[in-house]
């Protein structure tokens, strides 16, 4: 018995010698750091891989390798770029895809699929509209002395952080991507210059590209949304009509500008359907602010501080409103609605759902902000 | 009767139970629920928990009367021997199913997962070996090991908490979107990736201490793994909405796929990795019951010397199972055996038992 | 298989001789004649001639052994000085019997006694004179510790038996002598608790000594491997020490120590595998430090055994693993290497142990430079010259720190060579191969038991109270009960030591 035992252990020992059939060396690998899709003629795709090289030789800097590729599919086209480069291509490390206005324009989701299938894929990349082209902005190389793929991808780490666009990633927009009830928003990247900059949120419906948002109501939008950053800024012209600060002396109006932070946010969102089916949203933001940069100076008044409270309320609630419009126009429901609809008004969502894109744009949105002064740095 | 080196103390029947009951069901519970009972899976779960218990109840009551013996010991006694010996092979096979169905299993999730290249049988073989070592020692080192690796079920719920981060409670709503009627039904569903607590038939004579006690610890195990599995389905509801869990055949895994911590990424091959110890002490488990009634026929009440035997048949059964269509076929006879070995019969033998008042000494 | 190698190996023992026993003759020719001849006329056989009683007698004595000052002043002095009488009641030493076999006398001969002979008597006296020399108690040189007791056991058992009745001055010291190896007779004593120490423990070491049937019996490796209960396990199951200390504080617990003639190592046995990672540093030092530093030991056993195999997993299969920053720098250190990450691994630790082997060997003059070989050119030059990779020599580098931090020797050896099947697995199916390989090192030590004692407790089976002295030592006066697991008959050990905290706080 125990030699059967031992001849069994002994044949399956030298079976197992005869391979290790998972193995992936890394040093077998070209590690791609980013990839640009966009549109080519014939409706083929037309890729862009950006390859992450660190050459050996004792402390020499990495370097990016730039390859561009056509295929009917992402994948087809990452085979096509195989051909082309040495050892074989692996995506388990890559940091972000660029997605070109045209192609975005497009239902994105069969682009992305692959990446939702493929067990080594990497779902915590980043996704970005390009302004123009993704290959564009990749052929940049370099900028000022960072390499592309990496300044693309902390540009759009730091930007996270300063609430100026979402943190999302391949994951996180998978759900919302399938989900009728709910839109997703991506970071927009433009050129520049020779730099590039990413200031601005792509707004999507259906899967598709349908506007972007400027620099001041992508920050509102995240603060309805209520995903607050580290840092949330807004720079506002105080200056009442008839009142400037403009005088032979001192012929600038920086005087009349406030930079504040919002500390503390409190956002509410209320769905609320009335009779004909006609669906007002409540968004309450209740923020606590701290002065930044005001020339005026004159904060240790109460009287001033109520003021500038009661301006500042109306000048956020405005840029919501403006920021909701635009939404609308967009058709891009990014709050969600159709899913809280979904949740808790079940027959007023059946009856919707078939034109929700028509429908969301006749949804009555009603925000309130209200701002409150509560520090204001070391001075008065 | 039964020696003393292999007897178990409560609290270890309690971890047997739970090391028995979590298997691979679990990866794939949330989608099949879905399915079905849509928003309201979990409460699929808990119901399926509550069926478990009072089946639990019956299978006690039946061993309760024959505290000396295991379920081989006792059913000749209640059938005559040559239907009881023939009732007893089914429940060998039946367990023996049970193990290749998981083994079969597991092998397809770390097949689709992690070893994409590595052929079937060199894993299946890695997996029966340990196994194959743990299997034949006697109870009590078997019960030692379930112990400590129910440690890892805390990492499991540990790291399906950092999942949370990214919760939309809204997506299980509205929650009897399904209808009762369908909730209900899901909970049949849910009820087998908690089978495992028939172990308690090969166990009872084997744990130290009076019935009441016995009773105790299975439920508790009972009732720790229901609540694990019903937090899990609730965290993969409320993380894939209701348009992507049809897509997504193991919510938990790919939800920790995307997760990256600053020092590790890919954190669903650490819980697979983990996931190993469970799923081999299931296939332990199973493999036990049966090796100890292969052990009683065959070889005079010694059940390490079935074991190989057991080994190379859980080998075959895993790898012909590699087709859906037979997968599927071991799906449906594990879902009718259970109802057979595990619900029916105990209850027409406790019945038979009741009314001829059969006990045991 | 077995069938198959003992064949090649057999293990027939030797027909046993009978015995004769020969009684003394009258004459002390012929006695002399006898003992010559049994002694092959060794050539440090001496004998002095002595009258007492009015007859001849002789003192024979191996001068090799037997102490000549002794023989001098005990026997010589007092017999000279008194010209009759009885010779026990005349010869000074302690311990002198009387035989009348004179099959015995070589044998009381070779054990450093001398033997005096008279005509015309048909009983010889054998008196103890045995030489003893010993070294001095020192610290041992391989179980330093930074605070505590520095005395050591010696080669010689008496001064062993010493250290420790000296530690537990206590009646129920039982001391209980035997004699191994056929021919090499080697004295052994088993000592243990009477009052806490169980008895069918006693029983089962009691045994199990007295089957030993060995010609010689090297002390400790050979006792211990007839000791064991699973000699084939990668795992020690006997703890060897050479610290008076710390065999007092396990007798206290209830085990059993066999300490040799001839050799400094104490036998503990039955010990867990958390034995093997305390030292009685941890009791000198604060408690949370001690708990630190234990914590640590224990961290090196897991770093030891798996880093190797992690390593080759997460390069050779999963590399995705590794952050970005990370990911990048080892792979500029990867891509010069010719060979997978398991040859790499293999060629590393083998050469470690190599080093490590030849350290131990080196004339100590020599030692000093060999270091700088060692360290300089196989680790810096060999990655220069892109043979091995800088993170590989950085893993080798920690698998060798971490695994001699464990107090006990046999556990470092052990730690290291688990590395190598780990890594095996890791390079046929990467992590899940790891997974499957701890799993099976975990059954293993579930499995061992010596002596009736789980290897693996208090984790398997789970005793929480035992607990306070495993991961992390928890203060002295908390631990009120001795350890379970060599089941002691006494569980009390500490009965509220700080009891004046409370009286203090009243006075207020």
């Amino acid at each position: 018995m125990k030699r059967i035992c031992f001849l069994c252990v002994m044949m399956s020992l030298l079976l197992f010698i005869a391979g290790c059939w998972d193995q992936d060396l890394l040093k077998d690998a070209r590690l791609i750091y980013g990839g640009g899709y966009d549109p080519a003629p014939n409706g083929k795709l037309r890729v862009t891989f950006v390859i992450r090289d660190v050459p050996s030789g004792e402390q020499q800097s990495p370097k990016n390798d730039i390859i561009t590729t056509e295929g009917d599919t992402p994948r087809d086209a990452r085979d096509h770029a195989d051909d082309q480069v040495s050892r074989h291509i692996r995506t388990y490390k890559n940091r972000f895809i660029l997605i070109g206005e045209e192609l975005a324009k497009q239902d994105i989701y069969p682009v992305l699929e692959v990446f939702y299938r493929d067990p080594k894929s990497s779902l915590n990349a980043r996704i970005g509209v390009a302004q123009g082209t993704a290959e564009d902005i990749l052929s940049l190389k370099k900028v000022g002395n960072v390499l592309i793929a990496e300044e693309i991808d902390e540009l759009i780490k730091s930007k996270e952080e300063t609430t100026t666009v979402p943190k999302v990633t391949l994951e996180k927009i998978y759900p919302v991507m399938l989900d009728p009830g709910e839109d997703f928003v991506l970071p927009y990247l433009m050129e520049q210059g020779a730099r590039v900059n990413v200031s601005r949120i792509a707004m999507f419906h259906n899967n598709k590209f349908t506007g972007t948002l400027s620099s001041e109501e992508s920050t509102m939008y995240l603060l309805l949304k209520g995903r607050k950053g580290k840092v949330t800024r807004f720079t506002q012209n105080m200056s009442t009509k008839g009142e400037m600060s403009t005088t032979e002396e001192n012929p600038q109006i920086r005087y009349d500008f406030l930079t504040f932070n919002v500390d503390k946010l409190k956002q509410k969102m209320k769905v609320k359907v009335q009779s004909g089916d006609q669906i007002t949203v409540h968004l309450k933001l209740k923020m606590k602010v701290s002065v930044i940069e005001y020339p005026k100076d004159r904060l240790e008044k109460k009287q001033v501080v109520a003021e500038l409270n009661k301006d500042l309320s109306k000048k956020m609630t405005d840029l919501a409103q403006k920021t909701l419009d635009h939404m609308q126009k967009a058709r891009c429901d990014g709050l969600g609605i159709g899913r809280q609809l979904m949740a808790f008004h079940p027959r007023v969502w059946k009856k919707q759902k078939e034109e929700w894109g028509s429908n969301y744009q006749k949804v009555h949105f009603a925000p309130v902000v209200q701002v409150e002064i509560t520090k204001q740095g070391i001075i008065n | 009767m039964i020696p003393e080196k292999s007897k178990i103390t409560q609290g270890q029947l309690m971890f047997f139970i739970i090391q028995s009951q979590v298997g691979v069901g679990i990866l794939t519970l949330p989608h099949k629920l879905q399915e079905s009972a849509k928003g309201a899976g979990w409460i699929s779960v808990l119901i399926a928990g509550l069926a478990v218990q009072v089946i639990i109840v019956i299978l006690w009551a039946l061993c309760r009367r024959f505290p000396s013996d295991t379920i081989y010991g006792f059913l000749p006694k209640i059938t005559g021997k040559f239907l009881g010996n023939l009732l007893c092979f089914l429940y060998i096979g039946y367990f023996l199913f049970s193990a290749g169905t998981v083994l079969a299993k597991f092998a397809d999730v770390v097949g689709r997962w992690v070893l994409l290249a590595t052929p079937r049988w060199a894993l299946l073989i890695l997996a029966l070996l340990t196994c194959m070592y743990l299997a034949k020692e006697n109870l009590r080192v078997i019960a030692r090991l379930f112990v400590i690796s129910s440690l890892t079920i805390i990492v499991m719920v540990a790291l399906s908490l950092c999942g949370y981060v990214n919760a939309n409670f809204s997506y299980i709503f509205p929650i009897t979107e399904a209808g009762w009627g369908n909730i209900i039904k899901s909970a049949n569903e849910a009820l087998f990736p908690l089978v495992g607590y028939e172990a308690i038939l090969v166990l009872y004579p084997f744990v130290e201490g009076k019935s009441g006690g016995k009773l105790k610890a299975a439920s508790l195990g009972n009732m720790m793994i229901t609540l694990f599995y019903t937090f899990e389905v609730f965290t993969s509801l409320v993380i894939f909405s209701p348009a992507v869990m049809p897509a997504v055949s193991e919510p938990l895994l790919y939800m920790l796929k995307g997760f990256s911590f600053q020092i590790i990424q890919r954190i669903d091959l650490i819980f697979l990795s983990l996931w190993v110890f469970v799923v081999s002490n299931a296939m332990v488990s199973w493999i036990y019951m049966a090796t100890v009634g292969l052990g009683r026929f065959f070889h005079r009440g010694e059940h390490k010397k079935a074991v190989p035997y057991t080994i190379c048949i859980l080998f075959i059964l895993a790898m012909i199972a590699q087709e859906p269509s037979v997968t599927d076929f071991y799906d449906q006879a594990i879902k009718v055996s259970h109802y057979t070995f595990v619900v029916g019969l105990p209850l027409i033998l406790l019945c038979f038992a009741y009314f001829m008042r059969k006990r045991g000494t | 298989m077995k069938d198959v190698l003992s064949k090649f190996f057999s293990n027939n023992r030797a027909e046993e001789k009978p015995q004769m026993k020969i009684s003394v003759y009258s004459s002390l020719d012929q006695n002399m004649e006898y003992i010559k001849n049994q002694l092959f006329h060794a050539s440090d056989l001496k004998w002095r001639s002595i009258s007492f009683n009015q007859s001849k007698g002789l003192i024979v004595f191996l001068e090799s052994l037997a102490d000549l000052q002794k023989i001098q002043q005990e026997i010589i002095k007092p017999l000279e000085g008194k010209s009759h009488g009885n010779v026990d009641k005349v010869v000074t030493s302690v311990d002198i019997t009387k035989s009348s076999v004179l099959s015995e006398v070589p044998y009381a001969l070779i054990q450093g006694n001398c033997v005096l002979l008279f005509e015309g008597s048909t009983e010889v006296f054998i008196v103890d004179v045995a030489a003893v020399n010993i070294r001095n108690i020192s610290e041992p040189v391989n179980e330093g510790v930074i605070r505590g007791a520095h005395d050591g056991f010696i080669e010689h058992l008496m001064t062993n038996l010493y250290l420790v009745r000296k530690r537990v001055e206590n009646p129920n010291l039982v001391v209980r002598y035997y004699q191994t190896g056929k021919e090499t007779k080697t004295k052994l004593a088993l000592l243990y608790m009477q009052d806490l120490a169980n008895p069918d423990l006693i029983k089962e070491v009691d045994q199990r000594i007295a089957s030993i049937s060995l010609d010689m019996t090297l002390a400790p490796g050979f006792i211990a491997e007839m000791m064991e209960d699973n000699p084939s396990s990668i795992f020690p199951q006997i703890l060897l020490t050479e610290r008076p200390d710390r065999t007092a504080a396990h007798l206290m617990e209830g085990r059993v120590v066999i300490l040799a003639d001839g050799d400094p190592s104490a036998l503990i046995l039955p010990v867990t595998f958390f034995a093997f990672y305390q030292s009685p540093d941890d009791y000198h030092s604060r408690w949370i430090a001690g708990s630190f530093v234990r914590l640590i030991r224990l961290v090196s056993f897991i770093i030891a055994s798996l880093i190797p195999a992690l390593y080759i997993a997460v390069i050779g299969f999963h590399p995705e693993i590794l952050p970005e920053n990370l990911i990048f720098s080892v792979k500029s250190s990867i891509d010069k290497v010719p060979f997978p990450p398991i040859v790499e691994a293999l060629i590393m630790q083998i050469t470690l142990e190599v080093l490590r082997e030849a350290g131990v060997r080196l004339p100590s003059r020599v030692g000093q430079t060999i270091g700088i070989v060692g360290g300089l050119v196989i680790g810096e030059s060999v990655v220069r010259a892109g043979l091995i990779s800088y993170p590989m020599v950085i893993v080798v580098a920690l698998t060798a720190i971490s695994s001699f931090v464990a107090p006990s020797n046999e556990i470092s050896t052990a730690t290291r060579i688990l590395g190598f099947p780990l890594m095996i697995l890791a390079a046929l199916f990467g992590l899940i191969g790891i997974t499957f390989g701890m799993l099976f090192i975990l059954i293993h030590l579930c499995k061992l038991e010596c002596l009736g004692t789980p290897y693996f407790a208090p984790v398997m089976p789970l005793r929480m109270k035992d607990m306070k002295d495993t991961f992390v030592r928890f203060p002295i006066w908390s631990l009120n009960q001795r350890p379970h697991d060599p089941h002691p008959q006494k569980y009390v050990q500490e009965r509220n030591s700080r009891g004046w905290e409370q009286d203090d706080s009243g006075k207020e």
